[in-house]
């Protein structure tokens, strides 16, 4: 019982991010103040050692904020995070270098994530100082050069004293990796890290991030609108769906048996490379709803090729379909 | 006949002291009720050419070379006001982005009026009116977006209003350039499969420019693949993409991790685009190629066909082997 509790690196339980959003608006007669944006709305899940849980789902429907949540870049509204069996809030609070040496996060947009005045051997020295690698800066220096090395930047000598804007969209992120990597975390969030990149310079960087997450058994969580991306690097899915986890699995599972019908629609509308495969595109209608008020029943019955009476009711629990497998819908 | 037949077009930005050969050579033949899809990554040109064509490009600072035949006329060597003419009555363009041209203090309906009202000038209120709510309702809108203002459309919703501005005109070509590329996969998919639905309803012509391989895959006919601003191969879809001749097509594909079947290993291309400010001397993608010889660094190669309306720019093909 205990070496199984061990094993868990994250706990998630029930986590709520809601927005207060002030404007006047009129609403069935009333007029109303405020509204509540309920970007993600009870999201529960547990990460392994080692593990990969690819979140999908369409812009808006809280994936991404569900990884600032996950690392606390923002405090969550309600529910629980636990790191090792303790509390993340807690842990922050105690002893931020630990937490942030626990967690840590690749953001999309490579551009945005450093400094631009600072060199690439600022960029990367600065982390390995705050959390005291390295004794000297020689020993810091040999380090930076080193994994520079290994991962293709070479020769290493010649990059670190470029600044961001000297290197390309591909390096930078590569670069954006390793120093997350560096402080070996337990438990990293990548928020869309390759959808800035060009096609071909992708499957390098997802390749690169996938072999050390696996030599350093970093458990993931890996935000993605891009299906296939998703389905070659995670072991896990979720699909979210208006801040709300519609369906969970194993990853072939998930996605070449769905159950839950949003999962089903998001998956034959995904194009594929084969001009002569038959494509069955079941089709919705309408846009995906704000996560304003979304009501009792659910929240995808709206949009739902085969709704019954109940959805419109009741929001539907997270069944065990197949053993793995969670789904939460009416029709099963 | 071709309905627009591109012959060498050169296109070169003038950056301060530096010259940029954004295209270089492109040849393209475009058949009537082709739908045309051009891939290649950010920076292979393939904008640059569909604007250039159009000269849409600041003309201070490029320089365009070539022929773009469009039923007979060299559209580059018209004078503005005859270019005025055609632009979106013969052809139009959706940008990636359109949906921010769109201005944002006035209502949906009267913009769209507008943009009637330059082309058909004697038209009353009523016949242009009834003209975008027939467009509207082309683009699957409902008609409130008539009195809608930008902000309270979603994207996706804006991109079709952008669509139904395009084909206001029944234009004979449509240049869709990223159209799809900021949308949802779901939304994507809507609109895709509407603007296949308008391509058989108003006979349209159809240049689709993307980075998205599976969206040509999905709704093209032809495609053309752009790479540092040369076309290197091109040909039919179903040719194409099955089996790709040039390397860098065969690399291109082998980088989309596939969503069915076995996790083969992802391989990338190493290297990263050639500076395009240096003319190049041998052929664009010998850098990166992993079979490429000496010839190939020393000399451009030419476009050869390798079958049916299907052609390659690669010395490994045919010769030497």
């Amino acid at each position: 019982m205990e070496k199984a509790k061990e094993q868990l690196v994250l706990e998630v339980k029930d986590v709520k991010q809601w927005y207060t959003q002030k404007l006047t608006a009129k609403k069935n007669g009333k007029t109303i103040h405020k509204q509540t944006v309920k970007a993600v709305d009870g999201v529960s899940f547990s990460l392994k050692k080692g593990e990969i849980l690819g979140v999908i789902g369409e812009s808006g429907c809280g994936k991404s904020t569900l990884g600032r949540v996950l690392v606390h870049l923002e405090n969550c509204t309600a529910g629980e995070i636990r790191l090792f069996g303790e509390s993340a809030e807690e842990m922050l609070k105690k002893d931020p270098l630990r937490f942030r040496r626990t967690c840590q996060m690749v953001f999309q947009n490579p551009f945005d994530t450093f400094d631009p005045r600072y060199t690439l051997k600022r960029i990367m020295e600065e982390p390995m100082k705050l959390h005291h690698i390295g004794s000297s800066e020689a020993e810091r220096m040999q380090i930076i050069l080193d994994i520079l090395e290994q991962s293709g930047l070479h020769p290493a000598q010649d990059y670190i004293d470029r600044h961001p804007h000297e290197l390309s969209g591909g390096q930078l992120q590569r670069i954006s990796i390793l120093r997350s990597m560096l402080l070996n975390p337990a438990f990293m969030v990548a928020d869309e890290p390759v959808s800035m990149l060009d096609v071909s310079i992708r499957a390098d960087i997802i390749g690169m991030l996938l072999q050390l997450a696996r030599e350093k058994e970093t458990a993931m969580v890996f935000i993605s609108h891009d299906i296939a991306t998703t389905r070659y690097i995670s072991d896990r899915v979720a699909v979210m769906y208006l801040g709300r986890i519609v369906e969970m699995g194993e990853t072939d599972e998930v996605l070449h048996n769905p159950l839950h019908p949003y999962t089903r629609v998001l998956i034959s509308n995904c194009a594929s490379l084969d001009p002569n495969e038959e494509r069955n595109v079941i089709e919705v209608t309408g846009e995906p709803p704000t996560p304003i008020d979304n009501g009792p029943g659910c929240y995808f019955a709206p949009r739902c090729f085969c709704p019954i009476e109940k959805c419109a009711q009741e929001y539907p629990g997270m069944v065990e379909a197949a053993p793995g497998h969670f789904v939460a819908c009416h029709c099963l | 006949m071709a309905l627009l037949d591109l012959k060498h077009i050169n296109i070169t930005y003038h950056v301060g002291p530096k010259n940029v050969y954004a295209v270089q050579d492109a040849n393209l033949a475009i058949e009537p009720q082709d739908a045309v899809g051009i891939v290649g990554e950010s920076g292979s040109g393939k904008s640059t050419l569909a604007m250039g064509i159009l000269q849409l490009l600041p003309d201070r600072v490029t320089t365009i070379e070539g022929e773009a035949i469009f039923e007979g006329v060299d559209l580059l060597k018209l004078s503005r006001e005859e270019l005025n003419k055609r632009r979106w009555t013969d052809i139009s363009v959706v940008f990636q982005k359109s949906m921010n041209a769109l201005s944002p203090v006035h209502r949906i309906g009267k913009q769209m009026e507008d943009v009637y009202r330059i082309h058909r000038p004697q038209a009353d209120k009523n016949e242009a009116q009834s003209r975008v709510i027939e467009m509207l309702k082309v683009v699957n809108l409902p008609e409130r977006v008539y009195r809608s203002f930008p902000h309270e459309l979603s994207g996706g919703m804006m991109q079709r209003v952008s669509i139904a501005l395009s084909l206001l005109f029944n234009p004979k070509l449509l240049v869709l350039d990223e159209a799809t590329t900021a949308l949802d996969v779901v939304t994507q998919g809507q609109i895709l499969k509407e603007i296949m639905a308008l391509q058989d309803q108003f006979n349209l012509t159809r240049i689709m420019i993307t980075h998205d391989v599976s969206v040509v895959a999905s709704t093209c006919n032809k495609i053309a693949v752009m790479y540092a601003g040369r076309m290197l191969e091109m040909g039919y879809v179903k040719d194409v993409l099955v089996k790709p001749k040039h390397p860098y097509t065969q690399g291109l594909l082998k980088s989309f991790p596939s969503f069915t079947g076995a996790k083969e290993e992802l391989r990338g291309i190493p290297g990263a685009l050639p500076d395009l400010s240096v003319y190049p001397t041998g052929c664009v993608f010998a850098p990166r190629c992993p079979y490429a010889t000496e010839k190939c660094r020393g000399e451009l190669p030419a476009m050869q066909s390798v079958g049916e309306c299907w052609h390659a720019a690669c010395h490994m093909l045919g010769g030497e082997g």
